[in-house]
């Protein structure tokens, strides 16, 4: 008897699961955490969809969509990981422009290095012996890991700042990291510096590469992704996104 | 508090006990009984997930569970959905990865029992299956209570394969321990800190009732 109930509620519980999810999944830049926390209740009320929203790296996102990852929608804070979908035949192909997303250079007021000069003033911190870590995200998996290793080359700097860097899983990670003691600087998204809880915590100057966020449908998406992709090009999303310090044509 | 996760979180260590009981029992029974060649590395095998780093595991069970590979291609011909990054994908891990915990205390207390008294039984005319549910369970149950207790708050506090197979999925793989991950990197520090002392308080419990459970077993029989 005891063994009956077990197995039906089992059957239950596996036969609804898959159904009691029925938003739109998806899978977006760690950068992107503030801002679609803010526009979601805009798309979910004009309609009447849910969104269940998954953060991380682009490469993780990536590598996940291609080992069978559910998700109906992917917010790439780079060009490659969505390009590298297309040739695996993961998506219905149409790309989706939603900005240009910026980055700046960060130090908490713990730290006592000057940032005025850019990335010159971490160059001078090298040649001085003066510099502590570094926080980055990491350039293999992240693309504001991969703009910030960019903008170190273009300084000329990416092999002596090795032993100082300090690597993260995503660029929200790297934030994180960026309000330890030990970090003098970190390369972080523009968008989350200007978030309140950040902007009082340390002084920042915005670098000059941007990068291009751009969303695709994955295959077998739920037919309403379609909505949402509209939904991301419109005024009231591209005012948010505005706000929150990306760059919108 | 997150609580969707914690609903996932609560079925999944509840389902993964309940796949584990019987489980985790007949291999322990038929590891008790046996003696063979081989019995040791069958141990090995079901002790891993103990050891190895939850990187490793979480990267085979990725590989195995991948539309391509012969596990994950069957699942998606017979449901249509992927294994990797789904709820029961994740039960499944779940029940490998906290298998040594169900094993180990159920296999200690059948070897206990001495040999004489499942000979007595047999002598009293009780089958093979009569021995085992109304002789050898009854006198197993510490065992089998802390294997169900500890595989319960093990899957609970879960992180790494999760991370590597979940994928954070709200309402689907975003179980307690990655949703405070989710929260410290959101600069939520106060729904982490909720959840945390939640699977705090839980785990407490958890391990208070297998020690206290134990204690009362073994003045009752006299050790």
């Amino acid at each position: 008897m005891m063994w009956n109930k077990f197995f039906i509620t089992l059957l239950f519980i596996c036969y609804v699961l898959p159904i009691h999810a029925e938003e739109i999944r998806v899978a977006a830049a760690a950068n992107l955490r503030y801002v679609l926390a803010e526009i979601t209740p805009y798309f979910e009320e004009s309609t009447g969809h849910q969104l269940a929203v998954s953060y991380a790296a682009s490469g993780t996102l990536t590598t996940q969509i291609l080992h069978g990852a559910p998700y109906d929608v992917f917010l790439s804070a780079s060009p490659d990981y969505i390009q590298r979908l297309i040739k695996s035949e993961l998506t219905n192909g149409k790309l989706v422009d939603i900005a240009q997303a910026q980055l700046a250079l960060f130090a908490s007021h713990t730290s006592l290095l000057s940032i005025d000069e850019g990335l010159k003033s971490l160059s001078v911190a090298l040649k001085t012996g003066r510099l502590n870590k570094v926080a980055i995200a990491n350039p293999r998996h992240a693309p504001y890991g991969k703009t910030a290793r960019y903008e170190l080359e273009k300084e000329g700097i990416w092999e002596q700042i090795q032993p100082y860097l300090i690597l993260a899983e995503n660029a929200s990670q790297a934030v994180q990291f960026s309000l330890a003691s030990e970090v003098d600087a970190a390369i972080i998204p523009y968008s989350h510096l200007i978030q309140p809880q950040l902007a009082s915590k340390g002084r920042f100057v915005k670098l000059e590469e941007t990068l291009l966020q751009q969303a695709i449908q994955i295959r077998g998406a739920k037919e309403e992704t379609e909505q949402f992709l509209l939904f991301m090009q419109t005024d009231k999303a591209r005012t948010l996104l505005k706000q929150h310090g990306f760059l919108v044509e | 508090m997150d609580w969707q996760a914690f609903e996932i979180s609560m079925m999944l260590a509840v389902l993964t006990c309940v796949a584990l009981l019987p489980l985790g029992l007949t291999i322990a029974y038929f590891l008790a009984k046996s003696r063979f060649v081989g019995r040791g590395v069958i141990e090995a095998i079901i002790t891993l997930p103990l050891v190895l780093p939850p990187t490793v595991l979480g990267y085979f069970l990725l590989v195995g569970m991948d539309n391509h590979s012969a596990l994950g291609g069957l699942f998606v011909t017979l449901t249509g959905h992927s294994l990797a990054f789904s709820f029961i994908g994740l039960w499944f891990a779940s029940i490998i990865y906290s298998l040594p915990f169900a094993v180990q205390p159920m296999l200690r207390s059948l070897e206990e029992i001495a040999p004489e008294i499942r000979e007595a039984a047999w002598c009293s005319g009780l089958s093979k299956w009569k021995t085992f549910f109304k002789i050898e369970l009854p006198l197993a149950w510490p065992g089998i209570i802390t294997a169900m207790v500890l595989s319960f708050s093990h899957t609970l506090g879960e992180f790494g394969v999760v991370l590597m197979i979940g994928g954070n999925i709200a309402g689907e793989t975003r179980t307690l321990s990655i949703a405070i991950y989710d929260s410290v990197l959101a600069f939520d520090h106060q729904q982490a800190q909720t959840m945390s002392y939640v699977l705090l308080a839980i785990a407490l419990i958890t391990i208070s009732i297998v020690y206290t459970f134990n204690r009362k077993q073994s003045r009752m029989v006299g050790i």
